[in-house]
Formats: structure tokens, C-alpha cells, sequence
């Protein structure tokens, strides 16, 4: 029998959200999202590694974005924030146990 | 020591305001170490309000205040409305269900030292209080 070799090309959708993922920007990182699903993408690592504020909104847009992508098959990926106040919105909700996080958008492109 | 009061109208780009307030509130005092605390806790709280005490009927010119006084190591901070009447404190969500709403008022109450509301009249009063000492 002889082997079979396929090579896969995943698609994912990085973006980036430095300094504030509050509920203006939330909207628009909501709108960026369902843009990307409406093309197919379904794996996204959000890039808050320069984020320095985080509030309940930007958490609801990451939220939403996690559950539309899981119900496509794919996931939201989130790089940490190296801001504390950033990164304990997430310790806080208990969300870093829900996410997948990472240190780098590399790591997290390398976990699919 | 209080700080002048900060008028803010009803929308979310009128937030960003307050951290370059809440700066000058705790400049010189203990609390300055807790200034991002502060600011989340102080943004939630001014977030409730725009969503369920004016919500979807806002008009465009209304607007709340914030007022903050710090008294020894306790800064205290009050937001009044005039909107509707805040009825019930949001269940806290269930973390390892992912939800979109819910998250504001389980971060103020992690965040602030003590967190109560008042109806007084057709005004809502928030008070926050945060403890200089607590670190």
C-alpha cells in the first residue's frame, strides 16, 4: 500500500488591535470578522499583544467571534496582551481559560 | 480633594475622556499605582449607563455626570444619570459558556472596593469606592 501525501492550506485571518478594544473598536473588529467568515475564513488569531485597554464590549466582540468561527469548524486564537491592565480583563472573566492564548501570532499559527 | 466633574454624553467614543480625567483625580495619591483598575471599573459602570439606562431611546444631547473625591487613602467616585430606572444587578455569566453581554458589572464588582447603586428621584447613583491601601 502505498502512501498518500496531502498538503493542506489553512487559512487564517490575523488582526491586529493595538491600544484600545474598547466598544468603538469592537464594533469594528466585529465588522472585520464577519468579513472574513463571509469569504469562508473560519481561523483567526486576534493580535492584542499591543493592546493596553481591554473592556466588556471588546471581550463580547472576541466572544461572538470565537463562537461563529467554532460553529464553522474553526477558531479564535488570541495573542496576550504584554499590558497588565490589558491582560487581566481575561483573569478576571475567567476568559483565559476559554480562549486559546499565546504569546505570539507564530505560536498560535503554529497550533493549527 | 475633588476634582472637577466630568460631564460626558451619552456614547462610547465620550469614555476615552475619562482616563486623562481620572489622571488628574488620583495625581499625587496612593490610588495613581491603580489607575488602570480605576479606569476599567469607573468605564463599565459609564458603559451600564449608556446600554440600560439610556439604551436605544438616547437622545444625542443627553448626558451624565462623573464625580470623584479622594478623602485620605479612599478614592471615591459617583456617576448619576437620568435615565431609567436601574432595576437588576446582571447575573454574573458562566465563564466556560461563551457569551457576549454580561461582563461589565462582574468586572466592576472583581475591580472596586465597595459598588452600590441609588435611585434617587428620576436619577440613578452609582458609587464606587477604591482602597489606596489594598496593595
Amino acid at each position: 500500500m502505498s502512501m498518500q501525501s496531502t498538503t493542506h492550506d489553512l487559512r487564517v485571518c490575523t488582526i491586529a488591535v493595538p491600544g484600545r478594544l474598547d466598544a468603538v473598536r469592537a464594533v469594528e473588529l466585529r465588522a472585520s470578522i464577519d468579513e472574513a467568515l463571509s469569504t469562508g475564513v473560519v481561523r483567526f488569531v486576534i493580535d492584542l499583544s499591543g493592546a493596553e485597554f481591554v473592556d466588556s464590549a471588546g471581550l463580547a466582540a472576541l466572544a461572538k467571534g470565537m463562537k461563529d468561527a467554532r460553529q464553522r469548524g474553526g477558531d479564535l486564537r488570541i495573542v496576550r496582551s504584554v499590558h497588565a491592565d490589558a491582560a487581566r480583563v481575561f483573569s478576571l472573566t475567567r476568559f483565559d481559560q476559554v480562549f486559546t492564548m499565546g504569546d505570539s501570532v507564530d505560536s498560535l499559527l503554529g497550533s493549527w | 480633594m475633588t476634582t472637577r466633574p466630568l460631564e460626558l454624553s451619552v456614547s462610547a467614543e465620550a469614555l476615552r475622556l475619562l482616563r486623562p480625567w481620572l489622571n488628574e483625580v488620583v495625581a499625587g495619591t496612593p490610588m495613581m499605582s491603580q489607575i488602570g483598575e480605576i479606569e476599567l471599573a469607573v468605564h463599565e459602570v459609564a458603559m451600564n449607563i449608556i446600554d440600560h439606562a439610556y439604551g436605544e431611546q438616547s437622545d444625542p444631547t443627553s448626558s451624565f455626570e462623573v464625580s470623584a473625591e479622594v478623602a485620605g487613602d479612599t478614592l471615591t467616585v459617583r456617576l448619576v444619570d437620568q435615565g431609567t430606572e436601574f432595576e437588576q444587578w446582571p447575573v454574573a455569566p458562566d465563564p466556560s459558556i461563551p457569551q457576549v453581554r454580561g461582563y461589565g458589572m462582574m468586572i466592576v464588582d472583581q475591580l472596586a472596593s465597595t459598588v452600590s447603586h441609588a435611585r434617587a428621584g428620576t436619577k440613578n447613583q452609582w458609587t464606587l469606592t477604591f482602597d489606596g491601601q489594598k496593595k
